[in-house]
């Protein structure tokens, strides 16, 4: 069948170099940026079964492993986006305030060409997330680029911990306060929904402590009545799993703080955190981590006050930081939006490539997998042909799990891998969205009160 | 939108030369015995025919052999040259299914009709949810909804049939596609609980990951309340379980004692659904799939049934090939280069389009100066291929499947399996998909699926082999009730229309479209262009200006065309059917899977 042989084809055209056994690679003789342990000259890197097994000098590789030349390049680990909305169908459930429940990892597209388009641009792992409409939105789903996989699950990154969206500011006001009249139409609106939302999940926290203790008693008591929002609640109360806050203001950043410690919860990452720089100090005491942009601003009121020297003044506070791109064209080149940092604050290679590499693998409870170039780690490298903070350095190979995924060498026009064929003629292929956070929620704006 | 195309001329001029018209929609049965004698039985699908006499009886099947004695008080069918085989059984189907109030207020942003109300936490009823679990599909069912006789026409006599609706819309149940009243045909109730991955529009849950939440928890809740139940029942204090309908109407499926039918058409729609299948552990039927080859390995097991959808994808090309024999000319092709659904470099070079009368030599050329639109057509086409062999690929994959109806037009039905048994599917394999692989999979094969003594009366008698070319429906038999019909010469596709008949149409008509949430009204004008019959369509109420209508037919009274626009990137068509009164008409227009709406209208002026 053509159409198979086709799929096929595709997807050997991203594996030329991962034959039999798939995940088996040596790299020679590159410039290896580790990250965390310098910068290695002439090194080689070996991979097993997707893992970096080896790194040093002439290694001694089995016979017949596939084998890349890097001499004159530059190795650093795959790039991570902490924040993105790619590779999914779904990215706002806009019709509730708080709708924790929901989680896109549960409408993965692995046909987005935006996965290989991110590839291109060295990027390996991204943390696909529910979008800013709600206060309190889904779930998200870090996921690795294995372009060419059809299976939407096998995206999953296995192990990776689990995040929730919360959202501040103008965008939950804005869909639910003015597009249906609900709360929150205020930032006080805000920060009472959230307030509202962990009182719920302690309130059914508690009425199941109650029932399992009642259980061991009467083992025919009822169950109270199962509540996915409510458990997901309890579980952040837990400490299960980590707020990603879409905010901006350094007010409403210090609300949010003030109301965690209120609920005892201490893991958050703060997402564009425009007014970060004012509240660095704040931010690093209570361990919240940030993920910024690096010069993106002004796109509407809340974003005004905002300066290129964020992630440089929050990186010398000591708080984690990385830079995101919320986007699925930037995210091709959130190499160049690290190289930024040098130009606005001076930060060194390292803390500079760490904003997109290590600190966003902390952010998402990655970091004993990824992000850094280490034995042990997953195989997830992306090769360039100059420094990676140059200018001029382009992406040549991109690497997932040890099975090379981009190679500009062998770059096909047309990366489709699902083709409707009732489709219009594209003048291009793949079309983006630029404001990824708000995608899904045009219709909660057709009627207004 | 999922859509059926025209086969080309080629294949239309060869394979639908005949036609099957009712010949009455009651005929008078004068007794409850029926004699097919001497037909050429196919008594289960592979078999080879058998010349045989059926005798049937209240229904049932009760002698099949040669040289029978015929009881006297049989009604006689001399099937000398006809052929008998099973009827049809459609794994899934809204046949004879009412359209919804509002129907329309599917889908985000479209909220047609009253906006839903919430509770004190936000949330909507289950009714505005789409969360209907407890709905049973006899509600809307309706013995006098034209897709009954339709679907029988195309030789189906038993349907599993299912509500419409959101997420959730309720249970479906067996029918017997025959009877004058719905109880009467209603066999199996509430057999099956009927999920898709549509969203409640303005209200939770509007996408498929709010769906999946809401299922998530649906399941563990009505596990609960099994369980609780349970206790009350047997133990002693135990508050009395809350009633909730949705839990309550969801027990027989966590219970595992009712499938979930859960429709999905797109491959990742299927990913999905087998993924809530794995965690939550529910019996599921894949259905309505027109992209299982992605995943077959997914059912090569055989633990997850498969019901496929009988649509195709349509081919612009080809239709757009069809349109240029039937030599519309420049103008349609200046149309169409403007609209840009054919190439920019037709515009540009407009000298040759005043000499090429066909579009399709035009695009041919302005292929060859685009390679990338080449590679992307080619691209096209071989995804056309994929969905034509779907089922082959899958047979030879030896994994079983069902056909069911729900997105496929009566009128596409014995095309699309022709072109699917072009591309690879035997006819054997076909037909165990439409006989006896529905009737296991509805647990009605001790009933019914092939022609055997003891089987319900459900016999197709066709003019030829099924699938072949001029095969035609002669008689349906349904449960012992007879449908004649009558073969008729249909013109050949391409022949053009007498001068004379134009008359009837050529004119300015004012018409109105019965949407569900309000009238459309707007204008066709018809003319005759130098021999050639073209119209144009406009909209009073939607600016789409005004636009060719194509595949114009005239046929004595009898005018169908189509009207394509492209919504978000894909072709959407709107098809017509008319039945002229002078100088008025009504008629139908299907709007592919939004389901066919009313249409009536007059003429207004005509051409001196």
């Amino acid at each position: 069948m053509k159409y198979t042989f086709f799929i096929f084809f595709v997807i050997s055209c991203l594996t030329t170099f991962a034959q039999a056994p798939p995940g088996d690679l040596i790299i020679r003789n590159g410039t290896v940026l580790t990250i965390t342990k310098g910068k290695l000259e002439e090194t080689d890197i070996l991979i097993q079964k997707g893992k970096i097994t080896a790194i040093g000098d002439h290694l001694k590789a089995p016979s017949g492993i596939k084998e890349i030349d890097a001499t004159g390049q530059y190795i650093m680990p795959g790039i991570i986006d902490a924040h993105s909305h790619i590779a999914i169908d779904a990215v706002n459930e806009a019709t509730h305030p708080v709708t924790a429940e929901v989680k896109v990892g549960d409408a993965i597209d692995p046909f987005d060409l935006s996965i290989y388009r991110a590839l291109a641009g060295g990027v390996t792992t991204s943390h696909a997330m529910h979008g800013s409409a709600n206060a309190i939105g889904g779930q998200c789903q870090t996921i690795k680029h294995r372009y060419g996989v059809l299976d939407p699950s096998a995206y999953k990154f296995e192990g990776a911990a689990r995040t929730i969206k919360f959202a501040l500011g103008e965008n939950p006001m804005r869909v639910h306060g003015e597009g249906r009249g609900v709360q929150p139409r205020t930032r006080m609106g805000v920060e009472r929904v959230i307030r509202d939302a962990f009182q719920q999940g302690l309130i059914y926290k508690e009425k199941w402590t109650t029932y399992e203790a009642e259980k061991k008693k009467n083992p025919n008591v009822p169950a109270p009545l199962y509540n996915e929002r409510n458990q997901t609640m309890a579980d952040i109360i837990d400490g299960k799993i980590i707020i990603q806050c879409h905010s901006y203001r350094a007010d409403e950043i210090l609300m949010l703080l003030s109301v965690l410690k209120d609920f005892g919860v201490k893991k958050i990452t703060f997402q564009h955190v425009n007014e970060g720089f004012k509240v660095a100090p704040e931010l690093a005491s209570f361990g919240a981590m940030a993920s910024v942009f690096s010069d993106w601003w002004a796109y509407k009121f809340e974003v005004y006050y905002s300066t290129a020297y964020n992630a440089t003044i929050l990186t010398r506070n000591g708080v984690v930081t990385s830079i995101n791109s919320d986007s699925g064209e930037l995210i091709r080149h959130l190499f160049h939006e690290a190289a930024k940092t040098q130009r606005y604050g001076d930060l060194s290679d390292d803390e500079a490539l760490a904003l997109i590499t290590i600190n966003p693998a902390r952010q998402l409870g990655i970091d004993t997998k990824v992000g850094s170039i280490e034995t042990g780690k997953d195989a997830d490298l992306a090769i360039f042909s100059g420094h990676p903070l140059s200018i001029y350095a382009i992406p040549q190979i991109t690497i997932v799990d040890g099975i090379v995924r981009f190679d500009k060498a062998k770059d096909p026009a047309d990366m489709r891998l699902y083709i409707d064929p009732e489709e219009a003629t594209p003048t291009y292929y793949g079309q983006e969205d630029v404001d990824g956070c708000m995608r899904d929620t045009e219709f909660m704006f057709s009627h207004r009160h | 939108m999922r859509k059926i195309f025209l086969l080309p001329v080629l294949i239309l001029s060869m394979a639908c030369l005949v036609t099957a018209q009712p010949l009455d929609d009651d005929l008078p049965q004068i007794t409850g015995c029926i004699a097919l004698v001497n037909a050429k039985v196919v008594a289960s699908p592979g078999q080879a025919p058998v010349v045989s006499t059926v005798v049937m009886r209240d229904g049932l099947i009760t002698q099949i052999g040669p040289n029978l004695k015929i009881p006297s008080d049989a009604y006689r069918i001399a099937a000398d040259s006809l052929y008998a085989y099973p009827a049809f059984i459609d794994a899934f189907s809204y046949t004879g299914i009412k359209e919804a109030e509002n129907e329309g207020s599917q889908g985000p942003g479209n909220r047609g009709g009253q906006r839903p109300s919430f509770d004190a936490d936000g949330n909507p009823s289950l009714e505005d949810a789409g969360i209907t679990p407890y709905k049973s599909v006899r509600a809307t069912f309706d013995a006098k909804e034209k897709t009954i006789a339709d679907w029988r026409a195309q030789g189906f006599a038993i349907a599993h049939v299912v509500p419409k609706g959101k997420m959730l819309p309720g249970k479906g149940s067996v029918v017997v596609l025959s009877g004058k009243e719905a109880d009467l045909m209603l066999w199996k109730e509430d057999v099956s609980m009927f999920g898709q991955w549509t969203g409640a529009g303005g209200g939770y849950p509007s996408t498929v990951i709010g769906i999946m939440a809401k299922w998530r928890e649906l399941y563990h809740n009505a596990l609960q309340s099994v369980t609780h139940q349970s206790s009350y029942d047997h133990a002693t204090l135990i508050s009395r379980p809350k009633y909730n309908q949705a839990h309550e109407a969801l027990m027989p499926v966590v219970m595992k004692e009712m499938p979930v039918y859960f429709r999905a058409p797109k491959v990742k729609d299927i990913s999905r659904a087998l993924a809530l299948q794995k965690e939550l552990g529910m019996r599921m039927i894949i259905t309505d799939a027109e992209e299982a080859w992605y995943v077959k390995d997914k059912f090569k097991s055989g633990t997850i049934p498969l019901v496929l959808s009988l649509d195709l994808p349509e081919d612009k090309d080809e239709k757009k090939a069809k349109g240029g024999e039937e030599a519309k000319g420049a103008k349609e092709a200046d149309a169409s280069a403007e609209k840009g659904t054919e190439s920019k470099g037709k515009v540009e070079t407009k000298d040759s389009i005043a000499i090429d009368s066909s579009a399709n030599i035009v695009s041919a050329d302005t292929l060859k100066a685009d390679p990338e639109k080449e590679a992307f057509e080619k691209k096209r086409a071989e995804s056309l291929k994929a969905y034509r062999e779907q089922a082959g690929i899958l047979e030879k994959d030896g994994i079983a499947f069902s056909f069911g109806t729900m997105s496929v037009k009566t009128s596409d039905f014995s095309k699309n399996v022709s072109t699917m048994i072009e591309n690879g599917l035997s006819t054997e394999t076909a037909m165990k998909a439409l006989t006896t692989e529905p009737a296991k999979l509805l647990g009605i094969e001790k009933y019914c699926g092939t022609v055997e003594v003891g089987k319900m009366a459900n016999i197709i008698v066709s003019t030829k082999p099924l699938f072949e070319k001029e095969a035609a429906i002669k008689y349906m038999i349904v449960e012992g009730s007879l449908y004649a019909y009558e073969i008729k010469e249909k013109k050949k596709a391409g022949e053009k229309p007498t001068e004379a008949s134009f008359d009837l149409l050529i004119g300015t008509w004012s018409y109105t479209i019965e949407s569900p949430d309000q009238k459309r009204l707007g204008t066709f004008v018809f003319t005759d262009d130098v021999g050639e019959l073209t119209g144009t369509m406009s909209s009073d109420d939607i600016t789409t200006g005004i636009d060719q209508l194509e595949d114009i037919v005239i046929d004595d009274n009898k005018v169908s065309f189509t009207f394509d626009f492209e919504m978000g990137g894909q072709l959407v068509d709107l098809d017509f059917d008319l039945k002229l009164n002078g100088e008025t008409f009504e008629g139908t227009v299907s709007v592919g899977e939004f389901g066919s709406f009313s249409i009536t209208g007059a003429r207004t002026a005509k051409p001196n």
